[in-house]
């Protein structure tokens, strides 16, 4: 089976799917957190797997990532991921102060998980949308653990039929705040063209 | 001067040069060390998959499947001068970090496949960390056989 390759025309078009489940995403994010988002263009880069972290971020820096599979009319991954420092932001705006204790206790990664099923459910939404194809989120788990494992532990599930893989990155912020975490899509090749025509009408 | 030589996912790298460190950061990949008891000789393989199953070849990445990857690091090593009777193998990684439910256990294969491989060719296996639910930064010191495994949050053992 030869790699199936995707060509600029259709990373933008990606970018520009990417863009509007983020829009999304956003948009769900303020009601959830009650204050506005500020949305970072998505970033969209097509690198060999085994790079796919170190253009993420610092490979051993350890993150708190939500995890779920895109089941449906195509298969793919979203991931988010925040900084410890970040989530310790996120978590003074979502948990009251004396629920509020540091660490990964089971409370703290519970909204964390939440946080991320809203995101991954306003973006699927979206890109259900747009696409036509029928897109559900599974049921999100959650991990502390360094951002290279964590990467490419659900690269491996995509790795098989792809040299190089599609990295659909947006960076969330809150006003006067600093990142409140990444959303990542990650999906094989073939499922990704797919998406590209249904887009475009076929 | 030593080297930090990072061992890409998919790639294997050998060093017989006391003071270099082999490094790869595992989550459900496997990291087959092989020492030489004779000497520094030292490799380590980073596989990903346990094995094809959609005729997708490796490229470029001769450790993508176990199977293969554990034949060509020991392939490797024998080239730069070892003897097969002489290699033992540690083994790290193959977790699986989001519990139950979710991604299918990559991890747990590849580990029993990596086994599987190692015995075939006779090459015990003295020392693991494998499984569990954590990731790990895995340090290969060439020349005394230390393997330093970090995980998240700093805590760290040697086997």
């Amino acid at each position: 089976m030869p790699e199936i390759i995707l060509d600029e025309e259709e990373v933008d078009v990606l970018r520009e799917i990417a863009n509007i489940g983020s829009g999304h995403a956003a948009a769900s994010m303020e009601k959830w957190l009650e204050r506005d988002m500020l949305l970072d263009v998505p970033q969209a880069f097509l690198v060999p797997v085994e790079e796919v972290a170190e253009h993420i971020g610092d490979p051993l820096q350890t993150v708190i990532c939500v995890y779920s599979r895109v089941s449906g009319e195509i298969t793919g991954h979203l991931l988010y991921t925040l900084a410890l420092e970040d989530a310790k932001v996120l978590l003074d705006i979502l948990l009251e102060p004396e629920d509020r204790k540091w660490g990964f206790s089971p409370d703290n990664l519970s909204a964390i998980a939440e946080t991320g099923n809203i995101l991954f459910n306003a973006y699927l939404t979206a890109v259900s949308r747009i696409s036509g194809l029928e897109l559900y989120p599974g049921t999100p788990a959650c991990a502390a653990d360094m951002l290279e494992a964590v990467v490419n532990t659900v690269l491996l599930e995509i790795c098989e039929g792809s040299e190089h893989t599609l990295v659909l990155e947006t960076q969330f912020r809150g006003e006067g705040l600093s990142s409140v975490g990444y959303v990542l899509f990650l999906a094989e090749n073939e499922a990704l063209k797919r998406l590209v025509q249904r887009a475009e009408g076929e | 001067m030593p080297r930090r030589i990072i061992v890409k996912m998919g790639d294997l790298e050998v060093s017989d040069r006391p003071g270099d460190v082999l490094t790869s950061v595992l989550g459900s990949c496997v990291g087959v060390i092989i020492m030489d008891r004779r000497g520094p000789l030292t490799g380590m393989a980073h596989i990903m998959l346990p094995e094809m199953t959609k005729g997708m070849p490796e490229g470029n990445r001769r450790a993508k499947y176990a199977g293969p990857g554990v034949l060509a690091l020991v392939r490797e090593m024998v080239i730069r001068g070892a003897r097969r009777d002489d290699l033992y193998a540690k083994l790290c990684g193959g977790a699986r970090l989001f519990g139950e439910n979710n991604l299918q256990n990559i991890g747990e294969r590849n580990i029993a496949v990596t086994r599987a491989a190692l015995r075939k060719l006779n090459i015990p296996i003295l020392a693991e960390k494998v499984g569990g639910d954590t990731g790990r930064n895995v340090l290969v010191e060439v020349g005394t056989g230390r393997v330093v495994v970090r995980v998240s949050g700093d805590s760290e053992e040697v086997i």
